[in-house]
């Protein structure tokens, strides 16, 4: 022994490391936990409590530590909350303590612990009540400024994480003596096994422990099983990974740490999140060792005893130079025993059984004793022990190793809302019956407390579950260990005056989980509220059940009436990061690019997401003043000659099959049984209410086959709406559907010029005069000297318009082909803006038009719906109320002062009425000035809108604050006969 | 006149990243097969004659010395075929092997298909991909559906550690970085 460190223990002492805590520079071993490396260092001091701040020490060896939070690293990598018990050590570990004002020793906030009276159970319900506008401002601010955990960096996270998704036979959570028993025997049979631990080092207890197994020690039978479950191709083995819940249809979340343990993440995913899709699943997750709740038991030195023998034994540290065992059950004395064996000295054991059957020790004893108070500031001093006969004394020790029992790790069992049952022989909650599909539970968590119990028992439940998998078991014998005595009783807190901590991490004691109870918090899950106890980073793994215990004992209620909060997801915390995985910034959706998208980057580009993709909005030149100049000269000089746009991302689905035409005039409103080949039509889309789900066109290729366009926003839906019409409405039909979206690069070509333009790029064995390829006209070409194209004949922009579609491999070069045929036209390139004002200027509806409640009479296109056949939405269209005559019409707008602009969104009122709900008449649905007019105009709903040409109304728009007097016109404010398109 | 290149959506990517090789597959037609209602035996036949291979079952692929094709199944009454380009118009061409026994659709540009393969190339995977790619459930060979960084893909095994991985062309660059990231992050 020099100084803490003992010798033995599976640390590397060939490996120093070193590490600093608050500044200070220690030195520990590469396989050392922080905690164990501090308590080596003499440090028992390692931060302070929440609410009362305070001075808290290590508390237990593992995952479940309520106290040493501690923060890790500093700048952008800063992270607070960090359990001191789960931080592997590595060189150069930088750890601060957390919750304080000013140094660790010396809080300011220690003051809280003097107003303890007014601080119980929840106060701040009851104290901070007037006035209310302090709630928010002042109470609120000050009470998370006194009371909380560590702090974030205010950065952004600068590391990375990383998802996946792992397969499995047979996922073992836990590999202590029943995972790895249980691994050993799955593994054995063939079964693909994920074995999966939370801690860096497999064995669990086994490594705390001085059992033996199979004539080895724990420690080398665990490294021997891992060395086994490792050279099997079908196993594999994840340390440092946290089964952090159970999800339906047996999948697990998982977090595996990579790389928390090392210096520097060296630009790979500090953690990853997988979801493990399993067949089956074994539980073995251990249990947790509980406290007994006595005055001032949250001192420094204070700790759980199975936590003390884990130092010992797996890290090589005494916790104390002398240190007392205070137990109400056998595992207790294996404390005292273990570190009597390394040499520790041993102030006193105290059992609160009277009757134990315990072992000789060489050191006091006191049977049916119990330990009624501490003493020491930073750090524990004595214990004041009183004996059977009620005397009491107190005994130096600046450790006392606690032990309560141990409580069943149920909480994955439960899930999925299964409730766990209590029972008497271990004095615990042990899995219910409703487990998650799949889970089968085995060893201490199944209430298999010894370990040879547990051995057994993760092999039993991993033959059968190979078994039920068609696997042939193993018939290989159990590993053989004997069952060390475990008996245990109930006892759960030493009755008396002063503060027994029952939460250590949320400051809540007995007398608080009392008064919750008689001030009518009657259920567990109220009390978990009001008092916070089980709340925060252990969800209250070492307090929950002395707390029931004494909520129980104040209600009169058991245990098991009294039952326990619900476990749910993550058992331990996760990162939101982790949760994040790769979705952060410029990752967090893909983004969509048509085959343009390179050539409009280099002519100036501004681009908008629609959805998934990129458009170019405008394209500036050299000398606009802003986005109005661009698109005002685009809009002219497609209307004055020709300009081209990428329509790509318009939705386009290929319909073949003999009934394609039957078919579409089902799904559309208006009539498709007739059209011609080589004729596209506009189609119209309803919803089964009547309301119009979306427009487009089809064009037909030949009798059996069809081109659909859909809007941009619409090209998934509607390709899944058609879907769900050809496999569940009418199967019969012989009717295929494919998504051909990306397959086509596609530009609209309109403009005067348009023709002039494409005769440069389509082969000449194509005419596209007027005659042989009119407004409507579809077909399949070649261009360019034999590139396959479809052109269609249609107009958004009201003009004489095509649209040319080549496979979106030529994109790029059909781009630039249509440019430079274009230069003597003049062709300018137009984005979504100038589309936008063209097709307001033609009257043509889009997303701001259909909202999901316009009826195809609104659009004033009531005469498409077919009357003669049965398409979706054609009847529920002729209901009443969709018919009303007083019903809204779209129709255009101007403003009467021409030089105002409008706004979309503003609600229309009459001449003098007030602009209130009652009074309000419809609305504006799009704007934009109309470079061809020389001002504004507008599309909009009005009531009885066709029938009010020339009427004059008020477009008021109360969020921009704007009132302008509008007339109602024609929405064709372009060429209403529609002779450009078919020029 | 402006010559009319082709440009596929990776532009030929290619790159190394320790021992996982990633390519983008270019210069392939692909076709899609719709199956008539009724028309089965037909399409077998059909099959049977032009590719001398039989269709393949749910999820599997089947190698043809006939255009070098691979017939790709993974939807009920729908399949691809995939082989080097060799016409401007590939519909018309897998039309005339299999006459009026499917109906044809042009998959060959909205496509991006990348090759990974390498030691690590499943390791990498497992950071994207929700299926089973252990050998015993994705056999060399095999096909299947997923999603990957809500990106639709398929899968097909070349080899143990060989896939092609084909997802929409228009989210190309997604999709490569999101196969280049999984690539970087375990190797």
């Amino acid at each position: 022994m020099s100084g803490y460190r003992l010798d033995g223990g599976l640390i590397d002492r060939g490996s120093s490391l070193s590490f600093s805590f608050d500044g200070k520079r220690m030195g520990g071993y590469a396989g050392d936990t922080l905690a164990s490396a501090l308590l080596a260092n003499g440090v028992q001091l390692v931060g302070r409590s929440f609410k009362y701040h305070r001075p808290r020490g290590i508390f237990t060896s593992g995952s479940e530590e309520p106290n040493a939070l501690v923060q890790l690293r500093s700048g952008a990598h800063l992270e607070p909350n960090t359990r001191a018990t789960m931080v592997e050590m590595f060189n150069g570990l930088e750890a601060t303590s957390q919750n304080r004002r000013g140094p660790l020793k010396y809080d300011f906030l220690a003051v809280n612990d003097l107003l303890s009276p007014f601080l119980s159970a929840g106060f701040y319900y009851k104290t901070f009540m007037w006035p209310a506008a302090f709630w928010e401002k002042l109470y609120e601010p000050v009470i998370r400024a006194a009371a909380g955990l560590g702090r974030l960096s205010m950065e952004e996270d600068p590391d990375t994480y990383d998802k996946g998704f792992l397969h499995c036979d047979v996922l073992i959570i836990g590999a202590g003596p029943a995972g790895l028993s249980a691994a050993l025997a799955a593994g054995r049979a063939g079964a693909r096994v994920i074995l999966a631990d939370e801690d860096f080092r497999p064995g669990g207890r086994l490594l705390d422990e001085t059992h033996g197994v199979d004539g080895d020690s724990g420690a080398t039978w665990a490294a021997l099983a891992l060395s086994e479950l490792r050279s099997m191709d079908t196993v594999r083995v994840m340390t440092r990974s946290t089964v952090y819940g159970a999800y339906d249809h047996g999948v697990y979340g998982l977090l595996e740490r990579k790389t928390d343990h090392l210096a520097s993440s060296d630009d790979k995913p500090r953690q990853v999140l997988w979801r493990v899709y399993s067949k089956r699943a074994i539980l073995c997750a251990g249990a947790t060792e509980r406290p007994i709740a006595f005055r001032n038991n949250d001192r420094p030195g204070v700790m759980l005893a199975g936590a003390v023998r884990a130092y010992a034994n797996r890290f090589g540290v005494a916790c104390g130079e002398r240190v007392t065992v205070f137990t109400n059950n056998d595992d207790g004395w294996a404390t005292a025993r273990d570190l009597t064996a390394q040499g520790v000295r041993i102030g006193a054991v105290i059992d609160t059984r009277a009757d134990a059957d315990t072992p000789a020790m060489n050191c006091p004893v006191f049977k049916g004793g119990a330990v009624v108070d501490t003493r020491g500031r930073h750090g524990l001093g004595g214990v004041l022990v009183r004996d059977a006969s009620g005397e009491t004394q107190w005994i130096d020790s600046d450790c006392l190793a606690v032990s309560g029992g141990w409580s069943p790790n149920v909480h994955l069992t439960c899930h999925q809302r299964g409730k766990p049952v209590w029972n008497d022989d271990i004095v615990g909650f042990v899995p219910g019956g409703d487990l998650p599909v799949g889970m089968v539970v085995a060893g201490a968590a199944n209430g298999a407390m010894t370990l040879g119990a547990g051995l057994a028992s993760g092999r039993k439940a991993a033959n059968e579950v190979v078994k039920s998998l068609g696997f042939k078991a193993s018939r290989k014998a159990a590993p053989i260990a004997e069952d060390e005595p475990r008996a245990a009783s109930a006892f759960w807190h030493v009755p008396g005056k002063g503060r027994a901590w029952v939460d250590l991490q949320n400051d809540v004691t007995v007398k608080d989980v009392k008064q919750s109870q008689k001030e009518g918090f009657q259920s567990v899950e109220h009390l978990k509220r009001y008092t916070t106890m089980g709340m925060a980073t252990d969800q209250g793994k070492t307090s929950n059940i002395v707390g029931l215990a004494v909520m129980a004992e104040a209600t009169g209620k058991t245990i098991a009436q009294t039952g326990t909060t619900i476990f749910r997801p993550p058992y331990t915390p996760v990162p939101i990061g982790a949760f994040a995985g790769r979705a952060r910034g410029a990752d967090f959706k893909p983004v969509r690019k048509t085959f343009s998208h390179e050539w409009a980057a280099e002519n100036g580009a501004t681009f908008v997401e629609a959805g998934l993709w990129y458009r170019a909005q405008w394209y500036a030149r050299t000398g606009e003043a802003g986005w109005r100049d661009s698109v005002d000269r685009e809009v002219l000089a497609t209307r004055g000659s020709v300009g081209i746009c990428d329509v790509t991302t318009l939705g386009k689905i290929d319909v073949q099959g003999r009934d394609a035409a039957a078919f579409l005039n089902k799904v559309y409103a208006n009539a498709f049984g007739k059209l011609a080949v080589g004729k596209v039509r506009y189609g119209l889309m309803l919803r089964e209410d009547g309301v119009v789900a979306d427009d487009g066109t089809a064009a037909r290729m030949s009798e059996t086959h069809f081109v659909v366009t859909t809007t941009t926003a619409n090209a998934g839906p509607i390709f899944r709406h058609m879907e769900f019409c050809r496999q569940v409405l009418w199967p019969g039909m012989d009717v295929h559907l494919i998504s051909t979206t990306d397959q086509w690069a596609q530009f609209a070509v309109a403009g005067p010029k348009s023709r002039d333009l494409l005769r440069k790029i389509v082969d000449t064995e194509h005419d596209i005069s007027n005659e042989a390829f009119p407004f409507m006209g579809c077909a399949e070409i070649s261009v360019c000297g034999g590139t396959p194209a479809r052109l269609f004949r249609i107009s958004f922009s009201g003009e004489l318009a095509y649209e040319i579609a080549v496979p979106a491999r030529y994109g790029d070069a059909m781009i630039r082909a249509l440019m430079e045929a274009g230069e003597e036209f003049d062709a300018t390139p137009y984005g979504t803006e100038a589309l936008s004002v063209m097709r307001i200027e033609k009257g043509h509806p889009v997303g701001a038009e259909l909202v999901g409640t316009t009826t195809a009479r609104d659009l004033g296109l009531g005469r498409m719906v077919s009357k003669k056949k049965d398409a979706i939405g054609n009847i529920m269209s002729e209901r009443e109320a969709l018919n009303a005559e007083d019903g809204l019409a779209l129709v255009g707008f101007r403003p009467v002062d021409l030089s105002q602009p409008l706004a979309a969104g503003a609600h229309f009122v009459a001449d003098g009425a007030e602009a209130t709900t009652q009074n309000d008449q419809g609305w504006m649905t799009s704007v934009a000035y109309s470079p061809s007019l020389g001002h504004s105009i507008g599309l909009g709903f009005v009531k009885r809108g066709a029938d009010r040409m020339g009427e004059t109304l008020r477009a008021v728009d109360m969020i921009r604050g704007t009132d302008v007097a509008v007339e109602i016109v024609s929405p064709h404010f372009i060429d209403p006969e529609g002779e450009r398109l078919r020029g | 006149m402006v010559d009319m290149i082709e440009v596929s959506p990776l532009k030929g990517y290619s790159k190394q990243f320790g021992t996982v090789q990633i390519d983008e597959i270019t210069g392939r037609s692909l076709v899609s097969v719709a199956v008539p209602l009724g028309g089965d035996a037909k399409i077998r036949a059909a099959v049977k004659k032009a590719y001398k291979c039989a269709l393949p079952g749910p999820m599997e692929t089947a190698a043809s010395k006939t255009d070098e094709a691979l017939l790709i199944n993974m939807a009920p009454g729908q399949f691809f075929i995939a082989y080097p380009q060799n016409d401007p118009w590939p519909n018309r061409h897998v039309a005339g092997r299999l006459g009026d026994a499917g109906y044809y659709v042009d998959q060959s540009d909205a496509w991006v298909s990348l090759r990974i393969a390498g030691k690590d190339a499943v390791a990498a995977l497992e950071r994207i991909c929700p299926l089973d790619l252990d050998l015993s459930q994705f056999p060399v060979g095999a096909a299947k559906r997923t999603g990957m960084e809500h990106m639709t893909a398929m899968v097909l095994r070349e080899s143990e550690d060989a896939f092609v991985l084909m997802s929409a062309s228009s989210s190309a660059e997604s999709f490569l970085h999101a196969v280049v990231t999984s690539a970087r992050n375990v190797t």
